[in-house]
């Protein structure tokens, strides 16, 4: 019997056309996997009734005989940091706990235009900080992974999009809403065998998703193959006048380019492998990678060996320029106008500032807290020049580096990050945690688009590893159609049935 | 460089966050960590590079100078915390805050 | 004299420069398409990038950067063509971001200056360091409950100029001449209203005094809060004696912020730990750099009006007017504007005459109601036709006089043709010597004695005479010749 919640969004697009089963089938048997999975904690809010009359919709256009749209159908999940009109909207923040927006993000309303079925709002890292989902106000989210080393441990999915990452794995979602801002679509995606795009920077507008680094979070999104990603990409990507820093340009039909592309060859493209993204990864994690290089050597792409020498400098910078930018972006959150306010033991409050602080120092997590002291601290009087202005510069050069070797290749491949999911529980300093971004902060920093791809599972831990694919600036073609290759290659099972058997 | 603990309350002051003693020490550790580990920077040598704050190469898009109202008052006031605590009118035209002292 | 204020121990001088904020005219705000307008219901011009809802994003409004550039050019000024926005974080209620959009590091105007009259009457230039863009902020409300503060968005986003001078100005007067230089140079380039008394024009006042022939500067004070150009030259003074007695009586002042109160005429120091200042400013990534094309500079340019100074120096130039006229007429470019067309629709041309009927006649009755020459009763055609009558000797001056009396209090006419006015109320002054005769002759048959006097030899009475005469024939009759007549007469 067909596991509905095995199929791809290919296959799914098919069957409804045929006929074969009905789109209000297909959301009931995702919501009964969400009722069934409910331990992995991926859903702050659920949207079955949502998500029914969504699916009611596509089934009356086919009655109709109307043309399927893009993604009609297909039951997703949304980040909880896109603003979803009369849906709770959280950012899984304790501050947010209240929030009902009066308005759509723009992602979220090109997936409504598109005919895509809104099965809920997914779980997050507090405002996107963190590789984990750890930080989330509402709980942990479950990795449905387990290492084989070590089974009764529970494994992070990831973050910041770990409620994404989870849903799409575990079969709670077709695909998936993220954001992107120094790895939260890839790095989740990779410990969670998935595929995630972070497009160029200005692609997707930033309109209507809470902001966490204005010049670096990019709206991504996570499907369980390269395919289904793209189709996700196709959906919100294009120019939005509302956002300063969207890109006025046509977007490429990467769905039809994937589709027509039916040649696997990978002859004429040339792929770097920057020597620093390879220095300190275990023993399993390269021969998986390197399996992958011989792949698609043997299917004739070209291998040259690149250097991004200001690498290591990547994280720092990131870690300025974030915080920094975070500081101030989540100056709204003050108790004011919306979300949470101290209830102060229902005592009045001395002052203005009373009631800030107090707002604050509750509504916000640790993590959160500490990002906002160090992005503080690096705008504070006397310390701009020497650390947020420095760090801008350094990535003017990191930016430059990637520039250098786009002149010379056509996609960067590494590892999508340093191994496999960890335990929830394994201790880690904020310092330890925050190298954990060290492979994906710099296509951030440059603004290039990078996709991650199951490369193939832990030899030691059966945990799947991702490899990153990065692309020029708004060639997101490239990355797509090598990473569509090179997935046929790897024997890799994405069926999220295998993981309950 | 490290913090000292007036410097920490400095910083936590600004970004309108309190810290009990004990937090307030680790918070000062780790900020004085995380300050310290970003300090590798300084050792690039950034003489004659302009700093990067947006990838895009693009100049600020500037729209025509037209009113359109995209939204009502309820729709600014809705999610104000006071707004749905009693049906004062004041409540349903402004938002509400402590007394502030001029 | 330059000014100098005498201490107990020394003689001492100010050093003064200005911060200005002007609001600007736009129909939206700079970051948001609200309305910008005033007097709507609180919150009701609110958009939800005003009030900072999660998400939302700003976008740049090309008429306020115009505005910009175009104020630039009126202070002579470097006009930048990259500048970027800022952020200035701080945390009040009416402050919805907790970030203001400003421009710090890039601004877009800078190295201007205003040329202004110091207390001898001398030019002074005063430079202008900047000029830059930002958003305003909205409004607390404090006296509606005893617990609350209320807050009110509708003035959050609105654009801002903030126009900085350089420490150029040393005294109250200079301090007054610099905002009405600076109000009638943003009215006549319609950027900002300029009305000081509704906040769209503020100002800000930083403030040191120093030992003359002393260099460096003293300590800066800066007063906030002062908001009209008589409160300007009041705090100062106040701000100037306190700061001199507290250095003569030893005491260290502390760069601070102060408060004008204009109850009092008193300064009072802000000073408290929360609102020890640390802006963090860094750029908007938000939005991206602000760059200005030639075209767009060309076309800001071309719209370029006379500006105060010069038009003063047309007027003279081109309608003989004396410098004091001049000087009020170009003091609004509609007054001169006004005047400029009247004397082009006019048959004879005579800028002299056309500004005394305006100065004399219409000032009067525009001030009494507090109008504006937009506001006017009369229409330039309509002053250009009487001052042609009167050239003409189609009317006497005193009827002049009283058709600006008769259009002020009859709205119905003033859409009339003065022709038609003049014919239809017979006004037309009567240059028939027979009939002025008969009148002269009643007139000394009335006032023997008078008559005999002047006929005696007290030619002071043919003025008094000529006055009867105009009297009798209720203004109507010709001035000239009923003088001529009466000469005649008395020679007899």
């Amino acid at each position: 019997m067909t596991i509905l919640t095995d199929l791809t969004m290919l296959e799914v697009k098919k069957s409804l056309e045929n006929k074969d089963f009905s789109a209000v089938e297909l959301t009931n048997a995702y919501i009964d996997n969400i009722k069934k999975h409910k331990d992995l904690n991926c859903f702050i809010t659920e949207t079955f009734d949502r998500a029914i009359d969504d699916a009611k919709a596509t089934d009356d256009r086919i009655s109709k005989g109307e043309s399927l749209k893009l993604l009609d159908g297909i039951p997703i999940a949304m980040k909880d940091l896109f603003c979803t009109k009369g849906i709770l909207t959280t950012a899984s923040s304790k501050i947010l706990g209240n929030f009902i927006p009066t308005y759509e993000s723009t992602v979220s309303q090109k997936l409504i235009d598109v005919g895509s079925v809104l099965l809920g709002k997914v779980a997050l890292d507090e405002f996107a900080m963190g590789g984990s989902t750890k930080t989330s106000y509402y709980g942990i989210v479950k990795n449905p992974y387990k290492d084989k080393t070590r089974p009764d441990k529970i494994l992070v999915p990831g973050g910041s999009s770990g409620g994404s990452s989870s849903a799409v794995a575990a079969g709670l979602a077709l695909g998936a809403t993220a954001t992107d801002t120094g790895g939260s679509v890839r790095q989740p995606s990779a410990f969670t065998g998935i595929v995630g795009i972070k497009p160029t920077y200005g692609r997707v507008s930033r309109w209507g998703c809470v902001a966490f680094a204005s010049s670096l979070d990019t709206c991504s999104v996570m499907g369980r193959n390269v395919i289904d990603a793209a189709l996700m990409l196709q959906a919100v990507s294009g120019y939005d006048e509302k956002d300063s820093t969207s890109f006025k340009s046509d977007v490429p039909n990467w769905f039809d380019d994937l589709q027509k592309n039916s040649d696997q060859s990978l002859k004429g493209i040339k792929i770097g492998l920057p020597k620093e993204y390879f220095e300190n990864i275990s023993e399993e994690l390269m021969n998986v990678i390197q399996a992958r290089i011989n792949d698609m050597k043997n299917l004739g792409a070209e291998f040259i060996d690149i250097s991004l020498p200001s690498t290591k400098y990547a994280l720092p910078v990131y870690y300025i320029i974030a915080p920094a930018e975070a500081s101030a972006n989540l100056a709204r959150y003050d108790g004011v106008r919306f979300g949470f306010r101290s209830l102060n033991d229902n005592k009045e409050f001395e002052s203005l500032n009373d009631m800030y602080i107090k707002t604050r120092t509750e509504g916000f997590g640790e993590e959160v807290k500490r990002r906002l002291m160090i992005g503080t601290a690096v705008l504070s009087s006397g310390m701009y020049d020497h650390y947020f202005l420095k760090a801008a510069k350094v990535r003017r050069i990191i930016s430059n580096e990637f520039a250098d070797a786009f002149s010379k290749v056509d996609v960067i491949m590494t590892p999508t990050a340093t191994g496999g999911a960890f335990a929830v529980d394994d201790v880690m300093s904020p310092i330890d945690m925050y190298m954990n971004d060290v492979f994906t902060v710099a296509s951030n920093l440059a603004g290039v688009p990078a996709i991650s791809i199951p490369a193939g599972n832990d030899s030691k831990t059966g945990l799947p590893f991702g490899m990153q694919l990065i692309g020029k600036m708004f060639d997101e073609s490239s990355i797509l159609r090598t990473a569509n290759i090179v997935e046929k290659t790897v024997a890799f099972d994405n069926r999220p049935s295998k993981l309950f058997c | 460089m490290s913090f000292s603990k007036d410097d920490v309350k400095n910083v936590a002051m600004l970004a309108r966050l309190s810290f009990d003693d004990d937090k307030l020490q680790k918070m000062q550790t780790e900020l004085s960590a995380i300050i310290d580990w970003a300090d590798a920077l300084q050792s690039v040598n950034t003489d004659d590079v302009e700093p990067l704050f947006n990838v895009s190469d693009k100049n600020a898009p500037m729209r025509e100078d037209k009113v359109v109202m995209m939204n009502n008052r309820n729709d600014v006031l809705q999610n104000a915390p006071d707004s749905d605590d009693n049906d004062d009118i004041l409540n349903r035209q402004f938002f509400a805050v402590p007394k502030m002292i001029e | 004299m330059p000014y100098v204020i005498k201490g107990n121990t020394a003689d001492w001088e100010a050093v003064i420069g200005l911060e200005v904020h002007c609001q600007v005219i736009s129909k939206s705000k700079l970051f948001s398409s609200s309305s910008a307008e005033f007097g709507a219901q609180p919150n009701e011009h609110v958009s939800l990038v005003d009030a900072a809802m999660p998400g939302m994003l700003p976008v740049l409004n090309e008429f306020c950067i115009r505005q910009a550039v175009k104020t630039g050019f009126g202070l002579n000024a470097k006009i930048n063509k990259l500048s970027r926005f800022d952020r200035k974080s701080y945390f009040y209620a009416d402050l919805p971001s907790g970030y203001q959009i400003t421009q710090q590091y890039a601004p877009i105007v800078t190295d201007g200056y205003l040329d202004i009259l110091d207390d001898d009457g001398n030019t002074k230039r005063i430079r202008i360091n900047r000029l830059h863009v930002e958003q305003d902020a909205g409004k607390s409300v404090h006296d509606m409950d005893p617990d609350k503060s209320f807050i009110d968005l509708n003035r959050a986003g609105v654009a801002l100029m903030e126009i900085v001078s350089e420490p150029d100005l040393s005294s109250p007067f200079e301090v007054s001449e610099y905002l009405k230089k600076m109000r009638q140079l943003v009215r006549y380039l319609k950027t900002c209203d300029g009305n000081m008394d509704e906040g769209s024009m503020r100002c800000d006042l930083n403030v040191s005094v120093r030992k003359v022939g002393e260099t460096k500067f003293g300590t800066r004070v800066e007063v906030k809060n002062v908001n009209s150009v008589k409160y300007a030259a009041t705090a100062l003074e106040y701000e100037i004696k306190r700061q001199i007695n507290a250095l003569e009586n030893g005491e260290e002042l502390v760069q601070e912020t102060r408060l004008f109160n204009p109850n009092t005429g008193e300064t009072r120091s802000m000073r408290s730990k929360e609102n020890a200042n640390d802006y963090r400013y860094f750029p908007d990534p938000d939005l991206l750099p602000v760059v200005l094309s030639d075209e767009l500079l060309q076309e800001v340019k071309n719209e370029m009006p006379m500006l105060p100074d010069e038009r003063k120096a047309f007027l003279i130039d081109n309608y003989s007017l004396s410098a004091y006229d001049a000087d009020v007429l170009s003091l609004e470019k509609e007054v001169a504007d006004f005047f400029e067309k009247s004397v082009s629709l006019s048959k004879h041309k005579n800028g002299k005459h056309i500004c005394n009927l305006m100065t004399s006649e219409l000032f009067a009755y525009l001030n009494k109601d507090n109008l504006t020459i937009e506001q006017s009763f009369v229409s330039e055609q309509q002053l250009a036709d009487i001052a042609d009558n009167v050239l003409d000797n189609v009317i006497s001056g005193k009827i002049a006089k009283d058709l600006f009396k008769l259009l002020y209090e009859n709205p119905d006419i003033r859409t009339d043709k003065i022709s038609d006015i003049i014919e239809k109320q017979g006004l037309k002054q009567v240059s028939d010597t027979g009939a002025i005769e008969k009148c002269i002759d009643d007139v000394i048959a009335n006032n023997t004695d008078n008559w005999n006097q002047l006929k005696s030899g007290k030619d002071k009475l043919i003025g008094w005479f000529v006055g009867q005469v105009m009297k009798e024939m209720k203004g109507k009759g010709n001035p000239s010749i009923i003088n001529e007549l009466i000469i005649k007469k008395v020679k007899e």
